[in-house]
């Protein structure tokens, strides 16, 4: 059942995914389970396709239209067993940048690993992502970019959310970015693809 | 006098080609803009592959990092200090930059761009015949749903009237799908000419990075503001 899951999912055929995760319920699998073994672990081998140009990016956004679809059913059931246990992030793309393909999947991967993910979509202004922080009590910020040109923006944006709040784990990430660049901006971590991102900020969580 | 080599994207060879006087010219294709990855070594190996030292113009901007890494070895090089082809077609960084400060959610159509069919017009239609009407429908919105206007350039007015009408479509596609509004706006050749004159003495162009033999580009020297009374620091 879990390896029917993850194969919709690959083959990115959402109604069949939304029939399969049903099921598995309806037979009284734990939904973390189905969550980890079938959905995630289906898009993180889009992901691993999609870097060794197997798939492409619109492949890449049906499979995960498909697990996203699931999750809606997924996610009240998880939070009866504590959703957002693993912690909360805050995740948007910084102010400038309107591309939000490879945030979304970031959200995607990070809601299917357990934790509570507050959404601030794109063009993101500091402030913005610092009220958010606040507010949630957010544990990790994740500022993605894909256009070299809002650099930085970037940085300023790690700069001041680091000096506000010393303790939030600020993680960078986007087509724009490089190991180098995070490095530079004084991040606490970078990742080169949403499955790095979404165990980057497990690691995190961790210490 | 060392020979002139270019190495440019395609979407520049109209621009480029006759205004350089070269040993050699060679412009790779459109597809490393969506590849960057590629892009490095595609170039490298180009460069590697010239057995005489060479002054080399690097058609390319940052183009999403697929320059950096990029070594010099033998040669020098020129390359345009801009994050991508509009930014070479507005003329300067700091065009661009006050460009994308006034309009983020601007997409760009070029001559160069709506030939490839790198627009959402013929990518829409691409997905309608791949992946059927409905997830083309969804997957065009997430591609491009966020742009607020479409802009397109050319460097004269009679271009801009010879384009006028084959990018209409697209802009009629975008204005009843997203409500995009639409200008036009006359581009600059003025940092690609200056690029093509390739003066490696040139130390105080802020939108140019001459490179000497032995150097390897790096994100920075795209991010630099170029320092007050010492442009050199800002090239190297």
């Amino acid at each position: 059942m879990l390896e029917a899951i993850r194969q919709a999912v690959i083959e990115g055929d959402a109604d069949l995914t939304v029939q399969l995760v049903e099921e598995a319920l309806e037979a009284g699998m734990d939904p973390q389970t189905i969550t980890d073994d079938g959905l995630t672990s289906g898009l993180r081998t889009v992901g691993e396709l999609f870097d060794r140009g197997e798939y492409f990016v619109p492949e890449m956004l049906i499979s995960a239209d498909a697990m996203e679809q699931a999750m809606v059913i997924i996610k009240p059931l998880l939070a009866v067993g504590g959703f957002g246990g693993a912690g909360t992030v805050v995740m948007g793309t910084i102010k400038g940048d309107l591309h939000d393909i490879g945030k979304n999947l970031v959200v995607t991967l990070l809601e299917g690993a357990g934790f509570n993910v507050i959404d601030l979509g794109v063009d993101v202004p500091i402030e913005k992502y610092i009220a958010a922080i606040e507010e949630h009590d957010a544990d990790v910020v994740g500022i993605g970019a894909l256009l070299t040109t809002v650099l930085p923006a970037m940085e300023r944006a790690v700069t001041e959310i680091k000096a506000h709040d010393p303790d939030v784990k600020v993680m960078v990430g986007g087509a724009a970015v490089t190991a180098e660049t995070g490095d530079r901006f004084g991040a606490d971590g970078y990742a080169s693809n949403a499955k790095q991102a979404a165990d980057l900020a497990l690691q995190l969580m961790a210490g | 006098m060392k020979p002139l080599v270019v190495l440019a994207c395609q979407v520049l060879e109209p621009l480029l080609a006759n205004r350089v006087d070269a040993a050699s010219q060679e412009y790779l294709g459109y597809g490393l803009h969506v590849r960057p990855a590629e892009m490095l070594p595609a170039l490298q190996s180009r460069l590697d592959s010239l057995t005489e030292p060479s002054t080399v113009i690097i058609g390319y901007g940052l183009c999403g990092n697929g320059v950096v890494g990029l070594e010099s070895g033998h040669h020098t090089l020129v390359l345009p200090r801009t994050h991508d082809c509009i930014g070479m077609m507005l003329g300067s960084m700091a065009q661009y930059a006050e460009a994308f400060a006034a309009d983020p959610a601007t997409y760009y159509l070029t001559k160069g761009w709506l030939e490839s069919g790198d627009e959402p017009l013929s990518e829409y239609r691409g997905y309608v015949d791949e992946y059927g009407l409905e997830r083309a429908d969804r997957l065009i919105d997430m591609m491009y749903g966020s742009y607020r206007k479409l802009r397109l350039l050319a460097f004269s007015d009679d271009e801009m009237e010879w384009l006028r009408p084959i990018a209409a479509p697209v802009v009629e596609f975008c204005r009843d799908r997203w409500d995009m509004a639409y200008d036009e706006r006359i581009g600059d050749t003025g940092l690609i000419e200056r690029l093509g004159m390739a003066d490696t003495t040139l130390r105080d162009d802020p939108d140019l990075l001459v490179l000497p033999p032995g150097t390897t580009v790096t994100q920075q020297m795209y991010l630099d503001e170029p320092a007050a009374g010492s442009p050199d620091s800002a090239h190297m």
